[in-house]
Formats: structure tokens, C-alpha cells, sequence
């Protein structure tokens, strides 16, 4: 167990050190100049004197060798200063605290909406003895598979927005106006079944599915039964426990998707999280904002992959002598489709 | 007294009918051992005892199966699950897998009595463990991978009788375990049967094992008992026709001239020098984590025309032996030699031609076939055109129309001729047999064996043949060599197999039952 | 070693097990075969795709407009408008001409980076399984790191470095996708050679190319094949996903991201066709492209 763990640590650690490079090679290849970029914010728009964006960037520190400057970054990174905002010059800390709750608030909500409904689903599919209630769920997760995050997102916009009008669209925060959960509430539905049910909902539901028949006529469930077990012990225990394995493997993956897909989810229901505010930064190319959101996305999912390890050596002990991956035999196959 | 009588029993799955008008007796106290060969419905009517089928798969039983006084296929669903477990324990062919990874022996244990209310599970259940030869504080909390194949077998055991029912069914329990393993089990349940009064009935494909532990056999032929009596009885001699091939098969004795005569043969002289040897080999193998020493300096020379079987028990190496003396696998240290050259100082063309003169046969038949290969592609593979397949298949003793089938859809029997025939394709002098019939039932296997030995009588053809069973290799070797632990401990003549002194080859004797 | 007679259920009978019952095709060749063609769905998906194909090449026959032509004189029309079987947009762009063209870009994009994903991913793939152990350590690692970015995440900051074009869309869908390819085409190669029917060529004497070329290959083209082609519904879907949050294809070509972009604003206003059916384009693309996919992969339609 505890050579498990190290090895899922060190991959972690692995991989958080690489998003680091990849996000300073962002901001430090990115074409333009942030102190350009800034002065240019500051005098409202007029092009800054190349004497003085020279002067600002030797204060940035940007004219130093790659090695500090990355040093620098990272451990500003790591104290949670990721600089100013190239556009409104605005602490980029200061904008993931405002933020970042939102986004959390939407990706939890739609993470217990997703569990829930695929294993819901799954486990109906899998357990129910009438082919045409397991071939209707089969062809609406296959259907559900074909569509993207943001058509799912725009079929929901149209259907209770639009059409029947029982939510709202979305603007949900408007500068001064408190939000209660009376509003919270009604803003909340649509983007998280958006992001739940647009986001790869099908193949979690299938993984539950085949998981756990595959397991139906396994010798250890047939020696469940021939012990005599209740039917509710033989499911839970037996067949539902290590059905679910293939599901939770994928699980933390799959958080990492949907803290993903919620960059466009915020966008169509202008939600005020990170996602959003991520891709307005890279519309506008602010690469401060932009790398920051990245790395702070990337180093939340790299911890969801985590989670979602222990859960599966939790539920499944074998992983924890092997150090291997059980509902990858094919090696990551279905981990194919972010 | 009767524990379970089944009356004209009839099993059928949609399309065919299995089980057809079967009845059967076992008295409490006995072992009671259901033989047939594969197909003839012995597991499916112990599952249809407690109606363990596929809950997708239509199975429809009539009959009567009477427990004491109940007839069990009229019970519904909720008087069922009382019966299972509690008056019926049932145990599986491969008892790691019957057991659930996730849970520890003693959860399973617990879950078994608290199904049944039967009691305090601590106590019952470390009881169980220890009747069947476990400590319960050692195995309580462990969990079924943790296991030994024997400690596993035990514990489903233990599993299957905590709550002492009256009849156990113990469904091919042993069959892949070693013959001393194999004893230690079937031992345990036999003495449990006499202490406790319990039915036991005792589903094999191996009449020398239900002769040494049941009390009377039933013999299965098309889905209904053709005989059934007192096991020495209807060993020594048994009055259905399908029994007497049942128990001739089973004696493995050779018809013909013995195999075991080496003038029979017409041998070249024994001073031609060895077709293959290995000096001093050793191999490791390195798993995730651990390394096992698999073969640890190996001698042997197999000569022109021998037949030498390599015996041994589970892990002793035998399989790899196998590997290195085919030039497939290289060893860590020691040498191969192909008559005099050592195989793995030649070019690499040198060595595929080593190959080709070497045959190789597998115990799983069908997974040493490329799923996409028709019979004729197999053979014809090795053959390097199409025109002799026919001729080839002839010789194992099939149909040569067989040549457009797959290799899937044939019989066990049937796929291991397949693989002769490619082994025999290229025209080796030597032929490497891993455990090739360990997976057939006694009829298949001893038309395999006459095969060999046609064979070798008729081209002079040296077999290596490895079996964890001391009767084939006797009834197919001129010389029996034991492996224990990667070493070769004996490596004797097959007539003198029986004065062998070595510990692990006395073990080997005394474990393996005979007719 | 499970062994003898389980058979006993099975033998001669079909099998028992109920998981949709449909015996698995022949497989002759290498992979044409193996492809159900008797489904009704691979046939229409097969249908929907060469539709598609066909209306996207052809586009100039289709309709008389051009798609970034605007026409002040027939701004917001409703489908069914005269001359305009699905209306146009509020600056009178013909939004049937849009569509054609649009799946132009689309399916191109669609299929380059495919293309590209999936060569690139065999060949680093096939050199983890055939190469050195450090090289298959190091394309494996380094395939697990990428697995565990978000996806878009990486893209969107490709994309903003890179600005958008079209080069960018297929570039930034390659970097993040080779990698399950990749993983698939090493996991089945080696698969395939610890299989003991390769161990059983190699004791015939067979060489490492002839083992190679009749075994290991034909062995792991039918999944390779399958993931090639979800991959390509991959693209297109995140082709259309970029262009939507306007960093893919640039707003002036169109293509069926960028159209639901414009038209977004509006689904609420009742102008709900104009979401519709770019939208139609995209799921039926990708559920035609998933449903070839799973045929190829596991010689059945119906699951994917």
C-alpha cells in the first residue's frame, strides 16, 4: 500500500512539475511584451515608449536568464502571486479568489450530479431483467455520447430557458446585488446538467454498466448465491463493490473533465468562475491570467486523478499489491476520450 | 439413510438437452464421486441441484431433487437461499476465483452464518477453518489472493461447510492442483464425511481420483448415470460398456506393443550423442516485484528416439524448462546444446532452423492458434505450402475436411491434434509436450497418448513430455525425470520409477491415486 | 489454470451469456471483415458520413451562394424563405451555403488531425513496444503526464499562443491526442506478443518480421482501427468546441462551431433553427464516425 501510494505521489508530483514548465513556456513564448502590454493598459490604450517598456521589463525582471526567471515564477506560483492581469492590471491572485468559488460551487455540483446518474443509470442497465429498459438506456447514453459539452449545454439553454422558461439562462452575478440561494439555485440547475450530462456522462455509465456485468456471472458472485446470501448482499457486496472498480479508476479522470468542460460551460451560461475568465484572458491574449487558470486547473485535476486512485485501491486491494491500473487492461483505452 | 436422491432428472439449455432423465442416491456419510468425460452434464446437474445456472441463460430442469425430505426444484426463490449454504455447501473448481478479492476470509465467513442467523461467526467460522486444516488466526484476515492454491482450496472449503449442511458438492475441486495438494484436499473431505454424517458429491473428470476418495462412483454418459455402485467394485469390473472404455482409458495402459520397450522400437544406437541438452541452466524470472528462480542448474540430454518425462509439482519449473530446450527462452546461465553446437552462440538464422527441427505442443491448444487461422492456415504455416495439410492431419487422426474449420469450434482432443500436426510439420526429431492432455478428459487423453506413442514407434521420434501426473509418465516414458524447486532431484528409468528414493519423487508416488 | 469441463454448459451451444447475442463476425481479413456489414446501423452510419462527405466537397453544386457573401436585402429569414431553404443570418448570409461550407472546414479539420493523431501515435506507440525500455518508459510517462492535463486546458493556451487558424485547431488537436492512441497500438502490440500463439510461431522458427507481419500486426490493426476512427469524431468535436469559444477556426470562415457561435445569441430570441442545425451536423457526424468505430472495434454496433 504504501509503495502504491509513493508511486501515485511521484507520478503526481511528475506531472505537476511538467504543467509548471508548460505554463512558463506559455507566458514566456507568448508573442508581445507584458510590460508592453501593461503600460499599454495603464495609459489607456496609447502605445507605450520603448525606453520605457525597456525600463519596465528591466524592473519586471524580464530581461534575467530563463533558469530565475522561471525560479521566480515558480515561487511566486507556489506563494499564490501569479502577477497582474495584462489587460486590467489587476492582481491575477485577486481574480482567482473571486472566481474560483463559483467554479468549484458549479464542478462539485455537476461531479455529484454525474456519479450519481451514471451509476444510477449504469447499475439499471446492468441489473434489470427487461432488455428494452437496458437497450433504451444504452441508446440514450450512446446518443448523449455524440454530442458535445456545449450542444448539450445548448439543448438544456433552449429546452427550459427558451422554450418553457422555468430557469434562467444565466448572468447570474451582477456587481452589488447579493446572492442568495433563492437565486443561486435556479442559476445552478442548467449549468451543472449541462456539465454533468455533456461531459463523457455516457462512457461513465457504460463503465458502470459493463463493470458490473461482467461480474454477474463471475465464481465468486456464483458462490455468493450458492452460500445463500440475501440478493441485496450478493449485489451490493459481490457484484456492485468491484463493478464499480473500472468506473471509480476513471473517476478522477473524469473530474479532471469536468473542471475542464467547465470553461465552456461558464461561458454559455455566464457563469463567473475561472473558466470563463480564462478564456476571455485568452481571447484577449492576457497570458498572466491565462497561465495562472491553467496551472491552478491543472494542479486541481493532477489531485482529483489522486483521489480517484485511492478510491479504486480502496474499493479494489489487489491494485495496492500491483501498482496497476485493473480496468485499463487495454492501457488506457478508456481513458481515451477527454 | 438418503441425503439426496434425484429422480429422472432432465437439464435443458435453449437448443439442446444436457442432462436426460438422470438418477442418482447419496447416502449421508458417503462420497459420492459423479465421473464423466467433458460435455456428458456432470457440473451442470450439480448446479442444478441449488439452480446455480447463468441467471440469463434459460436453463429448464423437471424431475424431482429431493434433500431429506424437500424437493428442491419446487422451492421458491426465499426457501431456496435457506437451503443454499446452510443444508447444501457447494465448492468450486478454481477456489481463488470463487472468492471475493475484496473481502477477507473471515468476512466471507461472517457473511455466510449472518445470512443464516446461524450464530456466532467468529466461532463457527474459525471452527470451519480449523476442520478443514487452517489456523484461523492466521487466515482470518488475509484475502483470497494471499493465498496458496491448497490454503485457497481449504478455505472455499471451509466456506462451503461452516455451517455444516448435510450434503457438500465439491465441483471438480482439485483439478488444478498438484497430486499432493490434490490429497491433502480430498482428504479433509472425505474424513469430514465420515465425522459428520455429510453426503459429499464429488464431480470429476478423473476415475483414479473419485476410486481413492469416493465411496461409490456414478458413471455419466450422455446426460444419465449408466452405472453406479461401490467404487472397488465397479473398478475391478465394471458391467456397462461406456465404463469399461471409461476405466481401460483411465488405467492408461497401452494397447500394442509397451512404450515402454526400447527394442520395440527399432532405436538407432544409444552412443549417437544427445539430440538436445541443457548444462548446468538456470533461468530467473522476473515478475512485478519478485524474481523466482525458475530453473536452477539443469542437466539433461534427451538421445535420439527417447521419451523422457519431466514431472514435478506446481512451480517447480517444468514449463520453463520447456521453453529454454525449444531455444525460445535464454538462460541466465549454462548452455543449450543442439547436438554439439550451443544454440545461443548461432546466428539467428542458425537458431530459427534449431526451432524448426524441434516440435512444440502446449497444454492450452487453442490460445498456441492465431484466432484468425483456420486449421489449414496452422498447419500450413508450418508446413510452408498447402498441399500436405491433408496428408498431416491424416496422420494425428483427423479429418482432413476438418482443415477448414477453426479451431475454436473443435473439441479439446481435437485442438491438440491440430497442434501435433504443426509441431509435426517441419520433420522434427525432437518433440516438446507441455502438459498437453492436463486439460482432457481420460478418453481424449488416451488417444492423445496412443498417438505419441505411434508416433515414436513409427519415425523414431525423441518426446519431451511434461505432466504433474506420474501415470502418464509412466505410461508414455522410457525415463522420468522430477523437477522440485528448479532442480532435477531424479532422473530415472520409468521401470524403476517405483524404487526411486528421493523425498519430493516418494511425495509424488504416495499423492497420485491409482487404478 | 481453470481447466476441463465447463465445457459442460457450453459445449456445441451457443453462448449463454446474454450480452446482445450476436456471435462475433467472421474475421477473414484484416480488418474489412471484421466490420458487421449486415447492421443496420453500420450501414447508416456509413450512409450519413458519405452524405456528408459528398454535400461538403460538392458544395459549390449544392447552392448558388457564398457563404460569407452578405445581402442587406435579405437579412433574418426564416427556412422555407424563397431561395433560402433554411433562411439566412442577420446579415444575410445564406445560412444553407454556411452549413455546406462550414462541413467543409470541419470535416477537413476533422480528418487531418485525425490523420495525424493517429499516425503519430501508432508510430510512438510501436517504437514504445519494438524500441529500448528507457524509450518505452519515456514515451509512456510522458503519454500518462499529458493524459492527466486537461485537455482543453491545453489547447486554450495553444490556441491563445498560436492565435486562431486552422493550423492551430489541427496542431493543438494532435498534441493532445496522440496519446491514447499511442497507449492503445504499444498496450495491443504487446499484448499480442505474449500471446501464445506468438510464442508458438516463434518455435516454429519464424522470423521477427514474419512473426511481426502475420501475428503481431493483423493481431492489433481491428482496436487501432477503432480508436483511429473515434478519433476523428474526437477532432471534429474539438474542432467545433474551440471555434464556439472563439479560438479555433477565425470567425470570417465558416464552420460548424463557429456557426453556433453567431447563432447562440439567438436560441433565446426564437430563432432557434439557426442553433439547430449546425448543431444536427455535428451529433449526427460524430454518432455515425462512434458508431464505425465501435463496429471496427468490437465487430458490433450497438455499443461503443
Amino acid at each position: 500500500m504504501k509503495r502504491f501510494l509513493l508511486l501515485r505521489a511521484a507520478t503526481a508530483l511528475a506531472v505537476v512539475v511538467a504543467l509548471s514548465a508548460l505554463c512558463f513556456a506559455l507566458l514566456d513564448l507568448a508573442p508581445g511584451s507584458p510590460a508592453a502590454s501593461i503600460l499599454e493598459a495603464r495609459s489607456g490604450g496609447r502605445p507605450a515608449a520603448p525606453t520605457d517598456v525597456a525600463r519596465l521589463e528591466h524592473r519586471m525582471g524580464l530581461d534575467d536568464p530563463l533558469p530565475v526567471r522561471y525560479g521566480r515564477w515558480v515561487s511566486g506560483a507556489v506563494r499564490g502571486d501569479f502577477g497582474a492581469s495584462y489587460g486590467s492590471g489587476r492582481p491575477v491572485a485577486e481574480t482567482l479568489a473571486d472566481t474560483a468559488p463559483w467554479t468549484l460551487l458549479l464542478t462539485g455540483v455537476a461531479v455529484l450530479f454525474s456519479v450519481v446518474g451514471a451509476v444510477g443509470a449504469g447499475l439499471a442497465a446492468a441489473l434489470t431483467r427487461r432488455a428494452w429498459l437496458r437497450r433504451s438506456i444504452e441508446t440514450g447514453l450512446f446518443a448523449l455520447g455524440g454530442m458535445p459539452g456545449f450542444v448539450t449545454a445548448l439543448l438544456l439553454l433552449w429546452i427550459f430557458a427558451a422554450w418553457l422558461r422555468w430557469l434562467p439562462s444565466g448572468g447570474l452575478a451582477r456587481p452589488g446585488e447579493p446572492v442568495t440561494a433563492a437565486v443561486l439555485v435556479p442559476h445552478l440547475v442548467l449549468p451543472a446538467l449541462a456539465l454533468a450530462f455533456g461531459h463523457h456522462f455516457g462512457t461513465y455509465a457504460r463503465l458502470v454498466q459493463t463493470g458490473v456485468a461482467r461480474l454477474r456471472t463471475a465464481p465468486h458472485v456464483e458462490n455468493a448465491r450458492a452460500r445463500g446470501l440475501r440478493r441485496r448482499t450478493v449485489t451490493a457486496r459481490h457484484l456492485v463493490r468491484l463493478g464499480l472498480v473500472p468506473f471509480a479508476a476513471r473517476l478522477g479522470v473524469g473530474v479532471g473533465t469536468l473542471i475542464a468542460g467547465a470553461y465552456a460551460t461558464e461561458m454559455i451560461f455566464s457563469w463567473p468562475g475561472v473558466g470563463r475568465e480564462a478564456i476571455l484572458a485568452a481571447r484577449q491574449q492576457d497570458y498572466a491570467v491565462l497561465t495562472a487558470v491553467v496551472l491552478v486547473t491543472g494542479v486541481i485535476v493532477v489531485l482529483a486523478n489522486l483521489l480517484g486512485d485511492l478510491a479504486v485501491a480502496w474499493l479494489d486491494p489487489r491494485v495496492r499489491l500491483s501498482g496497476r491500473d485493473p480496468a485499463a487492461p487495454n492501457g488506457g483505452m478508456d481513458r481515451a476520450h477527454h | 439413510m438418503t441425503a439426496l436422491e434425484i429422480v429422472d432428472l432432465t437439464v435443458e439449455v435453449p437448443g439442446r438437452r444436457v442432462v436426460d432423465g438422470l438418477s442418482l442416491r447419496v447416502g449421508a456419510g458417503r462420497v459420492v464421486a459423479l465421473v464423466g468425460p467433458s460435455g456428458s452434464g456432470k457440473s451442470l446437474t450439480a448446479r442444478s441441484i441449488v439452480r446455480l445456472h447463468d441467471p440469463d441463460a434459460a436453463v429448464r430442469a423437471s424431475g424431482a431433487i429431493r434433500l431429506g425430505g424437500t424437493d428442491l426444484l419446487g422451492l421458491g426463490a426465499r426457501e431456496l437461499r435457506r437451503v443454499r449454504g446452510r443444508r447444501v455447501g457447494y465448492a468450486f473448481q478454481d477456489a481463488a476465483a470463487s472468492l471475493n478479492p475484496a473481502v477477507t476470509i473471515g468476512g466471507h465467513l461472517t457473511e455466510s452464518v449472518r445470512a443464516h442467523d446461524a450464530g456466532d461467526p467468529g466461532e463457527l467460522g474459525a471452527a470451519a477453518l480449523e476442520r478443514c486444516g487452517l489456523d484461523a488466526a492466521q487466515v482470518w484476515e488475509a484475502r483470497p489472493y494471499e493465498l496458496s492454491g491448497g490454503q485457497a482450496q481449504r478455505a472455499a472449503l471451509a466456506l462451503a461447510t461452516v455451517l455444516e449442511p448435510d450434503l457438500l458438492i465439491a465441483d471438480e475441486v482439485t483439478t488444478a492442483l498438484d497430486p499432493v495438494t490434490q490429497a491433502e484436499v480430498l482428504g479433509t473431505v472425505r474424513a469430514q464425511a465420515a465425522e459428520q454424517g455429510r453426503a459429499v458429491l464429488l464431480i470429476t473428470h478423473d476415475l483414479a481420483v473419485a476410486g481413492r476418495w469416493a465411496d461409490e462412483i456414478a458413471v455419466l454418459s450422455g446426460g444419465r448415470v449408466v452405472e453406479q455402485g461401490p467404487s472397488a467394485g465397479l473398478l475391478a469390473a465394471p458391467s456397462a460398456p461406456f465404463t469399461r472404455e471409461l476405466v481401460a482409458a483411465a488405467r492408461l495402459e497401452a494397447s500394442g506393443p509397451s512404450a515402454h520397450d526400447p527394442s520395440a522400437h527399432g532405436h538407432p544406437a544409444r552412443d549417437a550423442g544427445p539430440l538436445v541438452s541443457a548444462r548446468g541452466v538456470r533461468r530467473v524470472l522476473r515478475g512485478r516485484g519478485r524474481t523466482t528462480v525458475a530453473l536452477d542448474g539443469v542437466d539433461l540430454d534427451v538421445r535420439e528416439g527417447e521419451s523422457v518425462a519431466v514431472v514435478g509439482r506446481s512451480g517447480s519449473g517444468k514449463s520453463t524448462l520447456v521453453g529454454v530446450l525449444a531455444a525460445l527462452d535464454r538462460p541466465a546461465a549454462g548452455r543449450v546444446l543442439a547436438g554439439e553446437r550451443d544454440v545461443w552462440t548461432l546466428r539467428d538464422r542458425e537458431r530459427r532452423a534449431v526451432r524448426r527441427g524441434t516440435g512444440l505442443v502446449f497444454q492450452d491448444a487453442l490460445a498456441s492458434f492465431d484466432p484468425r487461422y483456420t486449421v489449414e492456415r496452422v498447419v500450413a504455416e508450418a508446413l510452408g505450402r498447402r498441399d500436405g495439410v491433408g496428408a498431416l492431419l491424416d496422420r494425428v487422426g483427423l479429418d482432413p475436411a476438418m482443415a477448414a474449420r477453426r479451431p475454436a469450434t473443435l473439441s479439446g482432443g481435437e485442438r491438440q491434434r491440430v497442434a501435433l500436426a504443426r509441431a509435426l510439420a517441419a520433420g522434427p526429431r525432437l518433440l516438446l509436450a507441455d502438459e498437453p492432455t492436463t486439460g482432457l478428459d481420460v478418453l481424449a487423453q488416451e488417444r492423445i497418448l496412443a498417438l505419441l506413442d505411434r508416433l515414436r514407434r513409427d519415425e523414431g521420434l525423441a518426446v519431451v513430455f511434461v505432466t504433474h501426473d506420474l501415470r502418464v509418465a509412466r505410461r508414455i516414458a522410457d525415463r522420468v525425470v522430477v523437477l522440485a524447486g528448479g532442480r532435477v532431484v531424479e532422473d530415472v528409468p520409468a521401470r524403476s520409477l517405483d524404487a526411486a528414493a528421493h523425498p519430493e519423487t516418494r511425495a509424488l508416488l504416495a499423492a497420485t491415486p491409482a487404478l | 489454470m481453470p481447466i476441463t469441463d465447463r465445457a459442460d454448459l457450453t459445449d456445441g451451444v451457443p453462448p449463454l451469456s446474454g450480452d446482445g447475442g450476436t456471435p462475433a463476425a467472421p474475421t477473414r481479413g484484416l480488418l474489412a471483415a471484421r466490420v458487421p456489414v449486415r447492421r443496420p446501423g453500420v450501414w447508416a452510419a456509413g450512409l450519413v458520413l458519405a452524405a456528408f462527405a459528398v454535400l461538403a466537397v460538392f458544395a459549390p453544386l449544392f447552392t448558388p451562394y457564398d457563404p460569407i457573401a452578405t445581402d442587406t436585402a435579405a437579412t433574418g429569414l426564416a427556412p422555407g424563405s424563397p431561395g433560402h431553404p433554411l433562411g439566412t443570418d442577420l446579415l444575410g448570409r445564406d445560412l444553407l451555403a454556411r452549413l455546406l461550407y462550414g462541413g467543409r472546414t470541419s470535416l477537413l479539420v476533422g480528418l487531418t488531425a485525425a490523420a495525424i493523431t493517429v499516425v503519430a501515435g501508432v508510430l510512438l506507440g510501436g517504437l514504445a513496444a519494438a524500441g529500448p525500455r528507457w524509450l518505452d518508459e519515456l514515451i509512456a510517462r510522458s503519454a500518462d503526464v499529458l493524459l492527466s492535463l486537461p485537455m482543453l486546458v491545453v489547447v486554450l493556451a495553444l490556441a491563445a499562443v498560436l492565435g486562431p487558424s486552422l493550423g492551430t485547431v489541427v496542431l493543438a488537436v494532435a498534441v493532445t491526442s496522440w496519446m491514447s492512441v499511442a497507449l492503445v497500438a504499444r498496450a495491443e502490440l504487446v499484448g499480442q506478443r505474449e500471446r501464445l500463439y506468438v510464442r508458438a510461431a516463434h518455435a516454429l522458427g519464424l522470423s521477427r518480421g514474419q512473426v511481426l507481419r502475420r501475428h503481431l500486426l493483423p493481431g492489433a490493426l481491428p482496436p487501432i482501427a477503432s480508436i483511429a476512427a473515434f478519433e476523428v469524431g474526437h477532432a471534429i468535436l474539438t474542432e467545433s468546441t474551440l471555434s464556439f469559444l472563439g479560438l479555433g477556426i477565425p470567425p470570417n470562415r465558416p464552420s460548424w462551431g463557429n456557426l453556433l457561435t453567431e447563432a447562440q445569441a439567438h436560441l433565446l430570441t426564437g430563432e432557434w433553427y439557426t442553433v439547430a442545425f449546425p448543431a444536427a451536423c455535428v451529433v449526427a457526424t460524430i454518432l455515425a464516425v462512434n458508431v464505425l468505430a465501435s463496429a471496427a472495434g468490437q465487430g458490433e454496433g450497438r455499443a461503443w
